[in-house]
């Protein structure tokens, strides 16, 4: 495989990544923000509504690191650990296991 | 001294501006073009509906003429019917209501008898450009799920073009049209991208966020147990504001018109004498004792902002019963989707929307055509391959807006009464898109000199599509005028205005496709925009 080929691929695979990672971690923490904000005093409709908003910057964010890093499967293991955990924490939260 | 951005980022950057620029660029152009139509949705709706066009002011009120309208169309008792009055872009009274069926209608009537307006069968500009827009037409949410991640990509595309530039400002005010056709190719792309900067990036995210819940729908209803219905019951007064039914017949409601000025008294005590007044009046449990009207603004003309407010109303005592107003949160991100939705009466903003969309067409365009000669310069892509990706750019560019011309030719064409098994829109609807796929097919069999001849058939499209409304409507651009109609002058106007544009882009491109295919040469080496 040519170094050229091999670039692309490496670029492909970043993209793709970038994509899924950023919308799981998307995904967690609006979950996380939507649950968690009316906790802390906040209507649920406020707290989804800015958790949305919050939640498409984070994914931009998220896009442009992947992108970008030097050491992608660190970077991703992170993103992709913190997306999970946020993934599971805000059902939880939701029904009250974390109070 | 450690830069603040480093090298590695900027090349970072600067593949992925290229990759995602050249993967999503079709879309985005389709996206861009669809969305500055929809500017002028309503204006279209005009021009391709004949019957749209009414000139008088509406000489009958809700109570007189519409509100009867309610007893004959079959509503089921303790359903609910919406009216809205005429407007300054939707000139004619309108209905909605869901029958005993539970199939939803809307009416257009005529605001000086009341009549339903025999509508020519056409999804126009707000049933079939703003439609597109968003959903590209396809169905369930593929379309959605496509222009969402498009609209991503345009915001990182933004972020990353910003990077790219190390003079940014330097580049805002470079334009070299005496150079070769890469170099004016990036400076149109600079030049375009950077003047209408916070547009590519406000619109793309304000679009995402209208849609959110197409993307998020786990996350955003995870509070509510999964019930979208929950969510959007926060969100609005329905819910909180309704009133539950008594089960015995009731008086029927008389009088809306009432109610329409009360709400606009108690809205512009509030704030001011620029304050909107609602746009639907509605009535929610029909025929019930416990029936109650609802006055609600969505699209406030006065400010960007979008609604809902609503005011609900005793229809016996006449008192307010109950309003919702949104919470600070959603007031901010109303404003946001405010932004995009474009509502608001401010005619110069709305050109503005309209020059700085067509302004997201010419840099992607523009964009596209950088790409291709950048890798013919430096020999770096195969020629099949820059044949391909030529053909795709211009089915993208030239191709989608002759698809366009083709809808509205075929709607000045097509009968109004037809005798097929086929909805008359859809024959519409149809053409756009086989005009377009013969774009796409033109494009590959000529090649570069596709360029030369789409934007003559653009031309010519135009002015077709403004002499066939003449012919078979009689409204010419002096008859438009003085008929009280200058909606359908102006958009005539656009029309003969985006004509000359392709016949002088046309006229630029003559000479040297007239060279090349004297001599017979593959030379890519002809002017812009004929590369």
């Amino acid at each position: 495989m040519s170094e050229a080929v091999r670039t692309d691929l490496f670029r492909a695979l970043r993209l793709i990544l970038a994509a899924g990672i950023g919308f799981a971690f998307t995904n967690g923490l609006i979950a996380l923000l939507a649950t968690g904000l009316p906790l802390l005093g906040m209507a649920t409709s406020e707290a989804v509504l800015l958790a949305v908003v919050i939640g498409f910057l984070f994914f931009l964010l998220v896009a442009i690191w992947i992108v970008s890093t030097r050491r992608l499967l660190i970077t991703t293991a992170v993103l992709a650990f913190m997306s999970a955990a946020m993934c599971v924490s805000a059902p939880l939260l939701n029904s009250g296991m974390i109070k | 001294m450690k830069k603040l951005i480093s090298d590695q980022f900027r090349q970072s950057m600067n593949w992925f501006h290229t990759w995602v620029g050249l993967g999503l660029g079709a879309v985005l152009f389709a996206v861009f073009w669809t969305g500055s139509l929809t500017v002028f949705d309503k204006e279209i709706d005009q021009w391709m509906m004949p019957e749209l066009r009414l000139a008088q002011p509406a000489t009958s009120t809700l109570d007189d003429v519409i509100l009867p309208r309610a007893d004959t169309i079959g509503l089921a008792p303790g359903s609910e019917v919406w009216f809205s009055p005429p407007q300054d872009r939707i000139p004619a009274y309108r209905i909605y209501y869901e029958d005993a069926q539970g199939i939803e209608h809307e009416e257009l009537l005529d605001p000086q008898t009341g009549q339903r307006l025999d509508l020519t069968d056409s999804d126009a500009g707000s049933g079939f450009f703003f439609h597109f827009h968003y959903m590209l037409h396809m169905p369930g949410v593929i379309g959605n799920w496509i222009v969402g991640l498009a609209a991503l990509g345009m915001m990182l595309l933004v972020i990353s073009g910003v990077f790219i530039h190390r003079k940014i400002f330097q580049d805002f005010f470079t334009f070299r049209p005496d150079k070769k056709a890469r170099r004016v190719s990036l400076d149109i792309h600079n030049l375009t991208a950077l003047i209408a900067l916070p547009f590519h990036f406000l619109l793309p995210l304000s679009g995402l966020f209208i849609i959110a819940t197409t993307y998020f729908p786990w996350a955003m209803t995870l509070p509510y147990d999964g019930n979208l219905r929950q969510l959007d019951a926060g969100l609005s007064g329905y819910q909180e504001l309704a009133r539950p039914m008594a089960n015995q017949p009731g008086a029927p409601v008389t009088e809306l018109q009432i109610y329409l000025d009360q709400a606009r008294e108690i809205w512009r005590e509030e704030e001011g004498r620029t304050s909107s007044g609602a746009e639907w009046i509605g009535i929610f449990n029909y025929g019930d004792a416990n029936s109650y009207i609802m006055a609600e603004r969505y699209f406030q003309s006065s400010r960007v902002a979008i609604g809902p407010d609503q005011i609900t109303f005793d229809p016996k005592s006449g008192e307010v019963l109950g309003r919702y107003s949104p919470k600070p949160i959603h007031k901010a991100t109303n404003w946001l989707e405010g932004l995009h939705w474009i509502q608001f009466d401010h005619w110069p903003m709305r050109w503005l929307y309209f020059f700085a969309g067509l302004s997201g067409c010419v840099m992607i365009g523009s964009g596209l055509i950088f790409w291709m000669q950048a890798r013919i310069r430096a020999k770096q892509a195969e020629p099949g391959t820059v044949r391909v990706v030529r053909a795709m750019s211009i089915a993208s560019i030239t191709g989608v807006i002759m698809g366009s011309g083709a809808f509205l030719i075929s709607n000045r064409l097509i009968p109004k009464e037809i005798s097929m098994d086929v909805h008359r829109h859809e024959l519409e609807i149809w053409t756009f898109f086989a005009v377009w796929m013969a774009c796409l097919l033109h494009s590959l069999i000529r090649d570069k000199r596709a360029w030369f001849e789409q934007s003559i058939a653009i031309a010519t499209a135009g002015v077709l599509a403004v002499l066939l409304n003449w012919i078979t409507t009689g409204d010419h651009l002096i008859a438009a005028i003085s008929s009280g109609i200058p909606v359908i002058a102006l958009m005539d106007l656009v029309l003969i205005g985006l004509s000359s544009l392709f016949a002088i882009a046309a006229y630029r491109m003559r000479p040297a496709v007239t060279l090349a295919s004297r001599s017979h040469l593959t030379s890519d080496a002809t002017r812009f925009p004929a590369e």
